[in-house]
């Protein structure tokens, strides 16, 4: 079996033989560390850059899971604690997919892309791929996940790591 | 003993931008930790004007203050070294100094570094003020190490960042490594985006593109610029992975390894350790905080002798 590339256990944060259990808790630090609603990077970047950087993450988890002999899987599920916001019991149906849906709420109450981007700091050009399914235009699957949650909690939906999974299927159907 | 005949203090400066977030009362503990350890240590309260590291430290002003050296009413900034209850410990006070920060002159600042670095002492505390004037940053750079502490919120965690950011590029263009290419830095920055430069790490990048001359001088210029993360007043869980989040972005946004990542607990305590003037360190040795304290005293210890090993 290939040993994993110092520079991209590095890049997780990593020293050289850490293990497989090791990759997988740094890799759960680095996805709360760069979800777009995360304290430990507010201030510091363009959606852009956290895009950009994750990519650059992502490439290097992959391939040190390729020198474990594994792939990347779903995150497990975080703790969801329900913010301040006004709790609603829509769900997304056959009439409301769940990107349109997300686009449906948020005009139903006046609000701006804009306005959800202070919010969530997702630019205005994703948060409108979200609710268009526009994969050529969005990141990894696994990102798209956090951004979903993260704009599903600025809406105060109860439970944004359901519409997450919803609409992560919902987009495989579409670029499928 | 004359200068030459013994090794010179250990520079630590602690900072972070944005005031109110216990850069004061972590140096002043952090000093007493490092004391009762056995390193003679000098606490300098760069905090011109606002300096009040004495009433923290229980001890009445001393004689002479750092403003009185800026004034030439002493010679030697060692001649306003005071004694505290704590063996070891000296402190250099900035109380009553009138001098605004702002106006201190380039050549001011040199001279109470250079008087800093000739302090009789094996460490040279200092409690920088809030912001991130020219002033506080010069400090922080010439440091041999910088803490940067900041509380699990969003506006400190800013201010924390923009104090870094700012600290890593006058770092850079202060290096007598770097200076040769200050023009291509300020070229460079100026037309940041037709260069694609977003991060600090994306500037060191086209930097090296250009030669390997400019490569080397950046690398040079940074080297050993690893700060401390130092998130203070955490409670909850995600406050104590805070510091080594932060640890993460800081290594892929400016592409620059942190030294330790710490993470100090809100401890009511504290209160009443400022309200008696004593350090909680002293008052309070068994508390979460001074355990914390103790640690980060004894890290810094460990890499100070590894250093001096090495060197």
């Amino acid at each position: 079996m290939p040993v994993p590339d110092p520079d991209d256990l590095a890049t997780l944060g990593l020293a050289p033989g850490a293990t497989l259990g090791d990759v997988h808790r740094a890799w759960e630090r680095i996805l709360r560390t760069w979800s777009p609603d995360s304290l430990a990077t507010y201030g510091l970047l363009e959606e852009e850059e956290r895009s950009e950087i994750l990519e650059r993450l992502t490439a290097a988890h992959r391939r040190v899971l390729a020198a474990f002999g594994t792939t990347p899987t779903e995150p497990a599920a975080e703790p969801w604690e329900p913010g301040d916001g006004l709790h609603i019991v829509l769900e997304p149906d056959s009439d409301h997919e769940p990107g349109p849906f997300l686009r449906h709420l948020r005009t139903s109450r006046g609000l701006e892309l804009r306005a959800i981007e202070k919010i969530t700091r997702i630019r205005p050009a994703l948060l409108a791929a979200l609710e268009e399914g526009d994969a050529s235009r969005l990141p990894e699957p696994v990102f798209v996940r956090g951004f979903v949650i993260a704009y599903a909690q600025a809406l105060g939906l109860p439970d944004p790591e359901d519409l997450a999974r919803t609409y992560l299927e919902w987009l495989e159907t579409r670029s499928g | 003993m004359l200068d030459h005949e013994r090794t010179l203090p250990s520079i630590w400066a602690v900072g972070g931008g944005k005031g109110g977030v216990g850069k004061s009362v972590i140096a002043t503990n952090l000093a007493v930790a490092l004391a009762r350890n056995g390193l003679r240590t000098a606490l300098v309260d760069t905090d011109f004007g606002g300096g009040n590291l004495h009433t923290l430290l229980g001890v009445r002003a001393p004689r002479w203050t750092l403003g009185d050296f800026l004034a030439r009413n002493v010679e030697n900034l060692s001649d306003t070294m005071g004694t505290t209850d704590v063996e070891n410990l000296f402190l250099v006070s900035g109380a009553r100094t009138v001098l605004d920060a702002a106006n201190l002159k380039h050549s001011q600042k040199q001279k109470v570094l250079r008087h800093i670095r000739r302090l009789p002492t094996e460490v040279v505390l200092l409690d920088l003020g809030a912001g991130s004037s020219f002033n506080v940053l010069d400090f922080f750079v010439a440091a041999d190490l910088g803490l940067m502490v900041s509380v699990p919120e969003h506006t400190s965690v800013e201010n924390a960042y923009h104090f870094l950011k700012a600290a890593y590029y006058r770092r850079l263009g202060r290096s007598p490594h770097t200076s040769p290419y200050r023009d291509l830095f300020s070229e460079l920055l100026r037309n940041r985006t037709a260069h694609g430069i977003r991060t600090p790490r994306d500037l060191v990048r086209v930097a090296a593109d250009r030669s390997p001359e400019v490569r080397d001088a950046v690398q040079a210029g940074l080297a050993g610029f690893r700060p401390v993360i130092v998130v203070n007043q955490t409670e909850l869980p995600s406050d104590r992975e805070l510091p080594e989040q932060m640890a993460g972005a800081i290594r892929e946004y400016f592409g620059i390894d942190v030294t330790a990542s710490v993470s100090i607990p809100a401890d009511r305590l504290l209160v009443r350790s400022v309200r008696s003037r004593s350090p909680a360190v002293e008052l309070f040795p068994g508390a979460p905080f001074s355990q914390a304290v103790g640690t980060l005293a004894s890290t810094l210890i460990r890499l100070r002798e590894a250093s001096r090993a090495g060197a």
